[in-house]
């Protein structure tokens, strides 16, 4: 927690404290504003309704930001156990064992440590003789029992603890799941195949098979479920994939890998225990450095802060998901103020003569908003509580669905909050609610006594006031001074103008009048909204995105609401004029439209809540149809035209020409592999930079997202040849001028000597790069640092490949990988898929072989893509629920403080039904402008961030409406409207009119 | 014989508020021919108001029966009593109760939209009225926007311009001033010599009652005398006590008998 996190919480608290004493102080004023929040208790449970909706949405972000946290954090503390830092090689390349010894006897780095144990890992690929299951993505792992003790036990399956010490070579320890997997228990034996030679990723196509005692089958908690290498551990606890290890002897895996003296990993465990030996990661992994560079031959070794790096990965894992939600949800929070604002104004019109009274007998005008304060803290209060329980109540139900119906992740989230979390929803909230709540009392306190105790309306705004030109004249000038300082800041360009326009217009505005200045200036921001949307959000700065998103959509809603609201005798007129002609229907349209555009100022309010709300889902909605795609073209995009992907646990030099090597016999043996005879194959190599920096001409190009971390730093890198720039298919969302088609793009990338590349979509969007920057990578496991860059000339209309490709000539300067490891097949006619997808994982289950249905592929991220936007629609609808709950709210204030007048219109004649339809329609009529301006922005903006974001992510990307989903969503919204609102309205047709005449409030 | 507008027989209302009853009409008789011009005088609280609710169909009765030109009360639907309220009466408030949201002439026009009347000639009419009434050139303002008289103006425009058979008035004059009272007195005289329409008025102002062709005096729920002006006044019985479980009211605790006390013009209590 940051000292600035402590500042809202304390002003929530000083707040309370300092309320409290005025309240002891002044009695009668407490008294007062206090008795009115327990005065009808019905209207004020409808208050706090609509209040508690800031705070649930705020609680609910954090809710789920923190399980998330949470849940990686636990899952980190799970799978690292003791360990804290490791010293690896860029590439994970093999180092003496003699680097070890060097740090296990240095003086300073023992005196920080309670641990530092060797190992040597690789990738293999495990079988079960017996039962014949085979698991193609295990580690194959040599640790040393004795040394590893400082990590801790190993727990068998009966809770015994182990720690490996009486392995023979021929023995192996494995983790639970791949027991389950292999179907085999202790003393059963396994087959594993590994890589042989060079090093473990770089190999040199020549593997072997090893056959093991499984001595121990060993729960999967700590050091049990140890990943290797970071980019394993991610997909690991995503749920994606299971760690599954062998652990045998140190020399034993040495000698099988032909590594006799080398290892490739140094576990360090700091003082502390598994939660708190993180901290201080950093400062020893400088020391461990140090040291390294002090002993010769370990360039390429660093010290890896791998728990504390994990622990920032969860804290910034639940900022994304919060901000996600938050901007999502700031629409309906916005909503919900303009809730709280129309609530207080109509408590206060309804209360308008009491108050002229009160001041008439002496209040003063700070007396009337101290008392409205004193209401506002008991709202505030009781809302943000009961805000924080529903949002809670949110935040499962969000969990539960993420657990249920969301196939992104394959993992059950718990439920976890942060007290913290809940205090600064709390204080979020009740400051939202009590400076709303304070703005409407100053404006409430400046009513004129006779006025207010006669029920008359406040006249129009005094033209000779100098107020409203002095202030425009101000704001126009910080406006301009802003624009000339800072034209190339994005928010200053959004807002300034904008503020320009409007600082003009007030400052004429005793001359112009009302109308001719809010149109024009309403007009002026709505369309200026959008041009700065077109122009400046193509060069956002990290972070600035959420931010503009979420200004842009309130200016764009808001000032077309005002420019309606002060424009609305056409609006009456076409709508009397249309409805009305029937004769019957007349009276009761003329009464629903005339009250919602005679109250100007609540109607604006009461609109501009649905708009918003309405905005954001028809957004959502854009959004997400332009995902919707057919499966043909989405599998086509995915797979470039191959039938099957395919990634092997081991690389090898030539897929059409295996062997294995056997070490006890010192054979080589040939694999048969018929299926060969049934598909064509392409074959690309596979290398991991652990830097990547992007530049153009002005220099290093941040990522969009404003990420600082390791795993978002580094790239997967792919070798192609000609094979594969003759035979792929992939589309392109944009090539460089200087080539002609996707053909010249790819033999520009292959040929000899290229200094050419290309990048996937998502990689470009990830690391900030585009057609004409360039990207330098930064790596070599086997000569030592190296760094090269190349220029980026397309961008690759797929996400299967993530990453950068360049040529295999490239490949092997840059990573020493000659060797294959993703595979692309077209099947050839006549044979099926699917069996052929499971023909080459049988063929190659020596080497690890995963395969991949191109169709499937397409089918599962056009289900998941559409789960996440079920998720957010869900979430969205919450604000729906704020929107129609508030018309509710109105509606049943409006019934209130309109009884008099229902008896008047009941004694002119109007029947029930009458009055029960002119409340429908009014609402109606109130929400059908909500949902006019909501469309209508959200669609027009929506197309402009298309254009200037989303359009160059795919070909398969179209702008389109959804009008049908549209349609649903408005007519759902129509009919909860309808359910909220028919029960106050029925209420009001069941007065007597007689009753009604008396009402006196 | 004159044909009868109102017949109401032995009527009684009972408010209840919670635990409480207030008998706020006793066992009233009362017959209105057509034509006629009844003024229902008495205290505040005397249940002036309650029996022109009830009388008019705006409030249900205890018991005893209204009826309306023949039309029982008691066996009309809501509806029915709705739309004969509509299409034969017209309504003067005490405080205007003018649609604040509606013009000058939407309020005069609404009810003739309700009887389903063109708008065209709605407003034609409303025009009209207005003009009749002197408000021709405030047609277009908001309530709001007008004087007091003004709006009670308006409001006898709107009560008029359907052509009803019969008008209830409550306090016509009560938030007005001598001058404003004679002249929008002067301008019911008028209408009514015009449209031969039978007026039912509630009022405290004597000088108003005695425009009526009778004064009926109420005290505690009862008639208790009655007036034809200029012939004096006869008493028709002793004012009941009031209901031990009414509430405790200054104005019908110390209602100052008819028979004895002229009654007082009371100032008008604050708008709602």
């Amino acid at each position: 927690m940051e000292t600035s996190e402590l500042v809202l919480p304390g002003i929530v608290f000083a707040l309370i404290i300092v309320m409290v004493a005025v309240g002891l102080w002044k009695k009668v004023i407490a008294k007062l504003g206090l008795r009115n929040f327990f005065r009808h208790k019905s209207h004020s449970i409808i208050s706090i309704a609509g209040l508690l909706v800031g705070t649930s949405i705020i609680c609910a972000s954090m809710v789920v930001g923190d399980s998330i946290e949470y849940f990686i954090v636990e899952e980190t503390y799970n799978r690292l156990g003791e360990v804290d830092i490791t010293v690896t090689s860029e590439g994970d390349a093999f180092f003496d064992y003699s680097v070890y010894s060097s740090l296990a006897s240095d003086t300073v780095i023992q005196g920080s440590i309670d641990g530092i144990s060797p190992m040597l890992a690789a990738g293999a690929v495990a079988r079960s003789p017996g039962s014949g299951q085979f698991e193609p993505s295990v580690n194959l792992i040599g640790f040393d029992a004795d040394i590893d003790r400082e990590f801790g036990a190993f727990t068998t399956l009966s809770g015994s603890e182990i720690y490996g010490e009486d392995l023979t070579v021929a023995d192996a320890i494995i983790n639970e799941a791949l027991a389950e997997n292999l179907n085999v228990s202790v003393d059963d034996m396994i087959s594993v195949t590994y890589s042989v030679g060079g090093n473990a990723l770089a190999g040199t196509g020549q593997f072997a098979e090893s056959m093991f005692t499984v001595r121990y089958v060993v729960q999967d908690v700590g050091k049990a479920l140890y990943s290797p290498s970071v980019a394993q551990q991610m997909t690991m606890q995503m749920g994606v994939s299971e760690t599954m290890n062998v652990f045998v002897n140190l020399d034993t895996a040495q000698q099988l890998l032909n590594q006799t003296g080398m290892i490739n990993i140094i576990k360090v465990s700091n003082i502390g225990g598994v939660e708190d030996g993180a901290e201080g990661s950093v400062e020893l992994a400088v020391t461990i450095d140090n040291v390294l560079d002090g002993i010769p031959g370990t360039a390429g070794l660093n010290a890896n802060t791998e728990k504390q790096d994990h622990l920032d990965i969860a804290q910034t894992f639940n900022e994304l998901i919060s901000m996600f939600l938050t901007i999502f949800g700031s629409f309906a929070i916005m909503a919900g103020v303009i809730l709280i604002i129309n609530i207080f104004t109509m408590l206060a019109e309804e209360r308008k003569s009491e108050l002229g009274m009160a001041r008439a007998v002496g209040m003063k005008r700070r007396h009337l908003m101290q008392s409205f304060l004193f209401e506002g803290l008991a709202y505030g209060s009781v809302a943000a509580v009961m805000g924080v329980i529903v949002g809670l109540g949110i935040g499962v139900l969000l969990i539960y669905m993420v657990n249920n119906f969301i196939d992104l992740i394959n993992v059950q989230l718990p439920f976890h909050f942060e007290l913290f979390s809940l205090v600064r929803a709390f204080s979020l909230g009740f400051v939202i609610t009590f400076v709303t709540i304070l703005l409407t009392s100053w404006r409430i306190s400046k009513l004129n006594i006779i006025r207010a105790i006669r029920g008359i309306d406040e006249p129009p705004k005094d033209r000779k006031s100098l107020l409203t030109p002095i202030l425009g004249v101000l704001l126009a000038v910080i406006s301009f001074a802003a624009i000339y300082k800072a034209p190339e800041n994005v928010t200053v360009m959004l807002l300034a103008p904008s503020g320009l326009l409007t600082g003009v217009m007030m400052a004429l505005w005793r001359w112009i009048g009302d109308r001719i200045a809010i149109t024009a200036s309403s007009l002026g921001v709505f369309l200026w909204t959008f041009y700065a949307i077109r122009t400046y959000f193509v060069d956002l700065e990290p972070g600035e995105g959420d931010f503009l998103f979420i200004v842009s959509g309130i200016l764009s809603v808001l000032s077309i609401v005002l420019l309606v609201m002060y424009n609305s005798r056409p609006v009456i007129r076409l709508i009397t004029g249309t409805f009305g002609r029937v004769r019957k229907f007349r009276p009761t349209i003329l009464t629903a439209v005339s009250y919602p555009l005679t109250k100007k100022f609540r109607t604006g309010m009461s609109v501009a809540m649905f708009a918003l709300v309405i905005y954001m889902i028809a957004m959502l909605s854009v959004f997400s149809n332009m995902f919707v795609i057919d499966i043909d073209d989405e599998t086509f995009r995915q797979g470039g035209g191959f039938d099957i992907q395919c990634n092997s646990m081991i690389p090898v030099a030539d897929i059409q020409n295996i062997s294995y090597y056997d070490p006890v016999y010192n054979l080589t043996i040939p694999i048969n592999t018929p299926v060969l005879d049934n598909v064509s194959v392409v074959q690309i190599s596979m290398g991991f930079t652990t830097k990547v920096n992007v530049t153009d001409e002005g220099g290093e190009i941040e990522s969009p997202l404003g990420f600082d971390l390791p795993m978002f730093e580094g790239s997967l890198v792919y070798g192609v040849d000609n094979e594969f720039a003759t035979n792929s298919q992939y589309q392109f969302t944009k090539i460089s001028d200087d080539y002609a088609n996707v053909n010249e793009v790819w033999q520009a990338v292959v040929e000899p000597g290229s200094r050419k590349v290309v990048v996937n979509g998502f990689s470009s969007f990830m690391i900030g790069a585009d057609v004409g920057t360039n990207v330098r990578v930064v790596t070599n496991p086997i000569t030592g640092n190296y760094s090269d860059e190349y220029e980026i000339i397309g961008i690759m209309d797929q996400d299967q490949m993530t990453g950068i490709f360049m040529s295999k000539e490239n490949m092997m300067l840059n990573f020493y990988v000659n060797v294959n490891q993703i595979f692309l097949f077209s099947v050839n006619d006549g044979i099926d898929i699917e069996a052929a997808a499971m023909d080459i994982e049988r063929d190659f289950s020596i080497i690890g072989m995963n395969s991949m249905i191109m169709r499937e592929v397409a089918e599962q991220s056009m289900e998941m893509m559409n789960s996440m936007f079920t998720l957010f629609e869900i979430y969205l609808d919450m604000g729906m629920v704020v929107g129609v709950a508030g018309l509710g709210v109105i509606t049943v204030r409006s019934v209130v403080e309109r009884t008099p007048e229902i008896g008047i219109l009941r004694s002119l004649g109007f029947k029930r039904k009458n009055i029960r339809n002119a409340f429908l329609i009014e609402i109606l009529f109130v929400a059908t402008i909500g949902v006019i301006i909501g469309i209508f922005s959200g669609v027009l903006v929506a197309h402009e961030i298309f254009n200037v974001m989303v359009a160059d992510m795919g070909q398969n990307i179209q702008f389109s409406i959804p009008w049908m989903k549209m349609g649903t969503v408005v007519a759902i919204a129509y009919v909860t409207t309808m359910l909220c609102t028919i029960i106050p309205a029925h209420n009001a047709s069941k007065i007597q009119p007689a009753e009604a005449l008396r009402y006196v409030g | 014989m004159t044909e009868l507008m109102v017949e109401a027989t032995n009527i009684h209302k009972i408010y209840k508020t919670g635990k409480v009853e207030v008998n706020a009409l006793r066992g009233v008789d009362l017959t209105v021919r057509k034509g006629d011009m009844i003024a229902i005088m008495g205290p505040s609280g005397c249940g002036k108001t309650t029996l022109l609710n009830c009388l008019s169909g705006l409030d249900d009765v205890t018991d005893g029966i209204v009826k309306i030109e023949e039309n029982n009360l008691a066996q009309m639907s809501d509806n029915e009593k709705t739309e004969h309220r509509a299409k034969r009466m017209g309504f003067i408030f005490q405080f205007y109760n003018l649609l604040p949201v509606l013009t000058a002439v939407e309020n005069v026009e609404m009810p003739l939209l309700v009887s389903g009347i063109p708008a065209k000639e709605a407003r034609q009419q409303a025009i009209e009225i207005l003009e009749t009434v002197g408000l021709g050139n405030v047609m277009e303002s908001k309530p709001g926007a007008l004087s007091g008289g003004e709006r009670q103006r308006t409001t006898i425009a709107r009560a008029l311009i359907a052509k009803p058979a019969i008008i209830w008035g409550d306090e016509l004059t009560g938030d007005l001033d001598d001058e404003t009272a004679t002249g929008i007195m002067d301008l019911v005289a008028r209408l009514r010599k015009e449209t031969q329409a039978t007026f039912v008025i509630v009022t405290h102002n004597l000088e108003v009652g005695k425009r009526a062709d009778k004064i009926l005096y109420m005290r505690s729920g009862k008639f208790v005398a009655t007036e034809v002006p200029g012939q004096g006044r006869v008493q028709i019985e002793t004012a009941p006590e009031p209901d031990a479980t009414e509430i405790p009211n200054p104005d019908t605790v110390e209602v100052p008998n008819p028979d004895t006390v002229e009654v007082q013009e009371i100032p008008a209590p604050p708008p709602e």
